[in-house]
C-alpha cells in the first residue's frame, strides 16, 4: 500500500480509512488533512488554474466521503488519484464542445509542469531532454513517481497497469537515461577534446620560417 | 535473473530514499554485485527529484465534505419532518432544491434561507477540531472573517433592506465575539505570541465590524466598540507577557492557568484546585465553545481553565472558561454551594500549600468529584 501520508504510515491510513468507512468525520478530516495538497498539486498541474484545481479537489474528497464504503482501505490513496483524474477528464469536457479523451489525457499527462528552462542549470537542461527522449509510458511514469511524488500503488490505481510493471519501466526508463547520459557525456567529452584540437592547433607556432 | 534483482533492489532502494534514508547508506546495504548499477540509477533518480517544478499556489481548505454530510443530515430531517405533516410532494420538491447546493449554501448570506445551513456546516467544522484550542481559535477567526465579507455583501448590494443590514452585523458581532473570547483562551499560548497576523487580524476585524455596525446603530457601535477594546487589550497584555518569557514553554511566573474543579467562587474571587484568582470587571466567562457567560453561572465542582496574569501576590483571572458543568451525586443531599460565599484569601496560582485552603474546601471537593469522573486537566 502507499505511503501517501507526510508522517502517516501505511497502518495508520488504513485504520483511518477503516474508522471513516464507520462514518466517523474525525478520520476522515485527517485523511483529508494527509491527502489534500497532494491531490491539489496533481490537480493544479492539469488545469494551471488556482479556484478550479480548489474546487475540483474538494470534489474529489466530497466523492471519496460518499463512496467511501466501497474503498479497499489498502488502495486508498491511489483511489483519490483515480477519482481526482476523473474529475479533470469531466472538467475538460464540461469546458469544450468535442472532446477526444487520448487528446485529454496527452494534455493533462504530457506536461512535465518544470520551471522555465532559462531558470534550469545546463545539467538540469540536459537530463529534461534525456527525459523527453523517453517513451511515453515512461515518461508518464517517471513524471508521477519522481516530480509528483505518487507511490507505484498510486500510478498503478491511475493508469491501470499493474505494480510489477510499473517496477519495470521504472527501471528500464532510469537505465536508458543512465545510457544517454553517458552518451551525451562521451559527446561532451569529445566535443571539449575537438575544440581543444582546434585550439592547440591554432596556437601552435608556425615553425616553417625557422631555421634549425 | 540479475535483471529481476536489479528491478526490486531499485524499487526497494528508491522506496528506502523515500522514507527519507541517506542515499550512501542506502547505497551501502545494496548486495555488491548491483551495487554499482543500482547506485548510478539511484543519483539519476534524484537528479529527477531535484527538478525544479513550477510554483503552486497555496490553496484553501475548505472541508466541503461535511457540508455534505451536513446537508445530507438536513435533507432527511426535513424529509421526515415534512412527511410527518402530510406533504410528500413539496418534500420532494424540497429535497430536490436543496440537492447539490454545496456552493450555494456556503455564498449564503445573512436573511438567505441556506444561511442556517450554512452556519450548521460551520459547527460541524468547529466540531471536527475540538480536540485543539488553537485550531478552534483560527477557526473562529477565519470565520468571523467570513462574516464581515458576509456583512461587507449585503451592505454593498442596494437590494438588502434595513432588516438584513442588522441581521448581517448581528451575525458579525456574534461570530466576532465567539473569536476574541477563544483567542484570548490560546493567547498566552507561543502560538499567538509568535504570530503578530492573529492581533492584526483581529484589529482589522474590529475595525470594520465598528465602523459597519455605525451605519446601523451608532449607539450600540461604541459600547460594543469599547467591549472589543478591552478584549484586544487583554489580549495584548497576555501576548505581551508570553513574549517576554520567549524561551520558556510554561509561563510559570508572570502568566497563571489553571485547570481543574472550582473549589470556592465568590464575586471577587475564584478558585481552581488550590489556586485563587481575582475577579475584575475585565474577567470574562465563556462556555467551551466560545459562548458568553456570567459569573452566576459558575458554581462549586464545575471543571473550569482559568487564564490570567501575575500581578505582585495576585492572580488576575482574564479569562474563565466552563469545561464540564457539576452534575450532582444522586446520593448526595448537599447541592452545590452558589457564589454566594466571599472570601478575602488570596494566593498565587504557583502556591502549592495545601495548608492554605481552608478544610470545607477539601470537603466539599471530595463530595464534587463522587458526581462525574474527572478528565485529566488540560495544558
Amino acid at each position: 500500500m502507499a505511503n501517501s501520508g507526510k508522517n502517516t504510515s501505511d497502518k495508520d491510513i488504513a485504520e483511518l480509512v477503516k474508522k471513516a468507512q464507520d462514518g466517523d468525520e474525525y478520520s476522515f478530516s485527517k485523511l483529508y488533512d494527509t491527502y489534500f495538497d497532494r491531490i491539489y498539486s496533481f490537480i493544479y498541474f492539469r488545469v494551471h488554474h488556482k479556484e478550479v484545481a480548489e474546487d475540483l479537489t474538494e470534489d474529489v474528497f466530497i466523492k471519496a466521503w460518499t463512496k467511501i464504503a466501497s474503498v479497499n482501505s489498502d488502495s486508498f490513496g491511489g483511489w483519490l488519484y483515480s477519482i481526482a483524474k476523473n474529475k479533470i477528464i469531466d472538467h475538460y469536457r464540461k469546458h469544450r464542445e468535442v472532446v477526444d479523451l487520448a487528446e485529454i489525457e496527452n494534455v493533462i499527462e504530457a506536461d512535465l509542469n518544470i520551471v522555465e528552462e532559462a531558470d534550469l542549470k545546463i545539467n538540469q537542461k540536459l537530463l529534461l531532454d534525456m527525459i523527453r527522449e523517453l517513451t511515453p509510458e515512461q515518461q508518464i511514469i517517471m513524471k508521477l513517481k519522481f516530480l509528483e511524488g505518487l507511490e507505484n500503488e498510486e500510478i498503478s490505481e491511475l493508469i491501470s497497469k499493474s505494480i510489477g510493471s510499473i517496477r519495470v519501466v521504472q527501471h528500464r526508463a532510469i537505465q536508458k537515461l543512465q545510457e544517454k547520459f553517458k552518451q551525451k557525456e562521451n559527446n561532451l567529452l569529445l566535443n571539449i577534446l575537438g575544440v581543444n584540437n582546434v585550439i592547440t592547433k591554432s596556437i601552435k607556432p608556425d615553425r616553417s620560417n625557422v631555421k634549425e | 535473473m540479475l535483471r529481476n534483482k536489479s528491478v526490486k533492489f531499485l524499487d526497494q532502494a528508491l522506496r528506502e530514499l523515500k522514507n527519507g534514508a541517506n542515499i550512501e547508506d542506502v547505497i551501502l546495504s545494496l548486495p555488491a554485485k548491483v551495487r554499482p548499477e543500482i547506485a548510478e540509477s539511484l543519483r539519476i533518480a534524484e537528479s529527477i527529484k531535484a527538478l525544479p517544478l513550477q510554483s503552486i499556489p497555496a490553496p484553501e481548505h475548505r472541508r466541503l465534505f461535511l457540508q455534505h454530510t451536513v446537508e445530507k443530515v438536513s435533507r432527511f430531517t426535513l424529509f421526515i419532518q415534512t412527511m410527518q405533516t402530510g406533504y410528500a410532494i413539496s418534500a420532494a420538491i424540497v429535497i430536490l432544491l436543496v440537492a447539490g447546493t454545496a456552493t450555494a449554501t456556503e455564498r449564503s448570506l445573512p436573511g438567505s434561507p441556506l444561511f442556517g445551513l450554512k452556519k450548521a456546516f460551520e459547527v460541524a467544522q468547529i466540531k471536527i477540531v475540538a480536540h485543539n484550542p488553537a485550531s478552534i481559535a483560527q477557526l473562529e477567526l477565519s470565520l468571523a472573517n467570513q462574516r464581515l465579507t458576509d456583512a461587507q455583501q449585503v451592505f454593498s448590494d442596494q437590494s438588502s433592506n434595513s432588516a438584513d443590514k442588522a441581521q448581517a452585523v448581528q451575525e458579525l458581532n456574534n461570530q466576532t465575539q465567539l473569536a476574541l473570547n477563544q483567542i484570548q483562551q490560546i493567547a498566552s499560548s507561543q502560538a499567538v505570541a509568535k504570530d503578530p497576523t492573529i492581533i492584526q487580524n483581529l484589529e482589522n476585524l474590529t475595525s470594520k465590524q465598528a465602523s459597519l455596525q455605525s451605519q446601523v446603530n451608532p449607539k450600540i457601535a461604541q459600547s460594543a466598540e469599547t467591549q472589543n477594546q478591552q478584549a484586544l487589550k487583554n489580549i495584548k497584555n497576555l501576548v505581551a507577557v508570553a513574549n517576554d518569557q520567549s524561551g520558556t514553554s510554561i509561563p510559570s511566573q508572570k502568566i497563571a492557568q489553571a485547570s481543574d474543579i472550582i473549589t470556592d467562587i465568590s464575586a471577587s474571587t475564584i478558585t481552581v484546585g488550590k489556586n485563587i484568582f481575582q475577579i475584575d470587571s475585565s474577567t470574562k466567562f465563556v462556555a467551551v465553545n466560545g459562548s458568553a457567560l456570567k459569573l452566576s453561572d459558575f458554581y462549586k465542582g464545575d471543571l473550569v481553565t482559568v487564564t490570567g496574569t501575575v500581578s505582585g501576590e495576585l492572580n488576575i483571572a482574564q479569562i474563565v472558561t466552563l469545561t464540564k458543568k457539576y452534575v450532582a451525586p444522586v446520593t448526595t443531599t448537599t447541592p452545590p454551594t452558589p457564589n454566594t460565599t466571599d472570601t478575602s484569601t488570596t494566593s498565587p496560582a504557583t502556591d502549592n500549600n495545601a495548608s492554605s485552603i481552608p478544610e470545607t474546601v477539601n470537603q466539599t471537593q471530595n463530595n464534587i468529584t463522587g458526581g462525574f469522573i474527572l478528565e485529566s486537566p488540560t495544558q
